[in-house]
């Protein structure tokens, strides 16, 4: 073993430099940018005030994702399908919230029952806020989902009924 | 904020809550201080002081990033997987219960942010290998600080003209070779074969040599 040139003491993992493109690419990752950039960095500063928690946090009870024989099944794309609820208490009926995110990758629709539960949804994302009005029969259709999203149902002008945890496609 | 808030106290009594616990633990200095600051900061963020989520943020950017770097993403959903590990962290800070463990905590989520990003987009496409999805562990593909170091500096001591071909061929997205040709006034043809050379050079450099050497034993 030859001394190491800059840290004497250290014994070097093997690393696999006889393919020429193997090389390239580990050089390249060697002296690419170690920092984050500022976008994502001013992102991520942002995320206390997309967070903030209104209401109760929605309990997930359906992900298709979790279901293999959905997961498994061959053909054409696939999205994602999941329910969340508010539990049921003494005084009120839970709120049940059916979120579809469409195999586009950015379609977002989502149905309330009882459907006057509530009138409003806000969908955040990881860049800003949207606030839809539901339609008679407590749906929403939102198209701008292309990282996390968040809902938040809202009854009135200040009641959040539920609060869905930060979901991907 | 008010429920994060709620649960966890004041930022003062939940300092002086840990404060025992780390006495009485035998530990090394840099994983204390680094105990101090993390749990510092993650209760004044969860007590709403966007100072204390900022430094959060600067301190932990460097494994996120560099945990995304190592995996095939496109640059847009290497930004989006940082973005999320972030946001998930906030979601989950009350939730935290060894704040030293937060850089591999979060490295963890970064790792399982890039992984749910492949599904999605193959899940999207149909492609029924979504549950062959490259599950290799990302560590897998990044390269150690040492060998990174080893790299930079056996680059940065090939001449300027060889350093500036090798830039080009390291470009992303990839330049065709009559750009590059194009913009180092070269021949097409010579590309190639200088690119062969350079590489040959790097790898004799005796940064790179004990690696190498570790290989053929």
């Amino acid at each position: 073993m030859i001394e190491h040139p800059l840290l004497p003491s250290f014994t070097p993992q093997p690393a696999d430099f006889r393919e020429d493109q193997r090389l390239l690419s580990m050089l390249a990752r060697a002296l690419r940018d170690d920092e984050m950039p500022d976008d994502v960095m001013a992102a991520a500063r942002m995320a206390p005030e997309l967070s903030a928690v209104d209401g109760e946090l929605a309990e997930l009870v359906y992900d298709s994702l979790a279901d293999e024989a959905t997961v498994m099944r061959d053909g054409s794309g696939q999205g994602r399908s999941l329910s969340f609820s508010t539990p049921t208490t003494n005084t009120a009926r839970s709120t049940t919230l059916d979120v579809d995110l469409l195999p586009d990758g950015r379609t977002v629709i989502g149905q309330v029952s009882p459907d006057e539960a509530a009138d409003r949804a806000i969908v955040d994302t990881t860049t800003g806020s949207y606030e839809l009005a539901l339609d008679e029969h407590g749906r929403f259709h939102f198209e701008n989902a292309h990282s996390l999203i968040r809902v938040r149902l809202c009854q009135g002008t200040d009641m959040v009924l539920m609060t869905t945890p930060w979901l991907r496609h | 904020m008010h429920e994060y808030a709620g649960r966890i106290g004041s930022h003062h009594s939940a300092l002086a809550s840990d404060a025992p616990d780390r006495c009485c633990r035998v530990s090394t200095v840099s994983e204390t201080v680094d105990d101090v600051d993390f749990s510092a900061l993650v209760n004044a963020a969860l007590s709403g002081d966007n100072h204390a989520w900022d430094a959060l943020v600067q301190r932990l950017s460097g494994v996120v990033w560099k945990t995304v770097l190592g995996s095939s993403l496109s640059p847009e959903d290497r930004k989006d997987a940082c973005a999320a590990t972030f946001f998930r962290l906030y979601e989950r800070l009350g939730t935290v219960r060894e704040p030293a463990k937060l850089p591999g905590w979060v490295a963890a989520v970064a790792r399982n942010e890039v992984v749910a990003i492949v599904r999605s987009s193959q899940r999207q496409r149909g492609d029924s290998r979504t549950v062959l999805v490259d599950l290799r562990p990302v560590d897998e593909q990044l390269i150690d600080d040492e060998l990174r170091v080893a790299l930079a500096r056996a680059f940065a001591r090939l001449p300027i003209d060889g350093q500036r071909l090798l830039g080009l061929l390291m470009e992303e997205p990839p330049l065709a070779y009559d750009d590059i040709a194009q913009r180092l006034g070269v021949p097409r043809g010579s590309i190639g074969p200088t690119r062969g050379r350079l590489l040959d050079r790097l790898r004799r450099m005796p940064e790179l040599i004990p690696y190498v050497e570790g290989l053929v034993r």
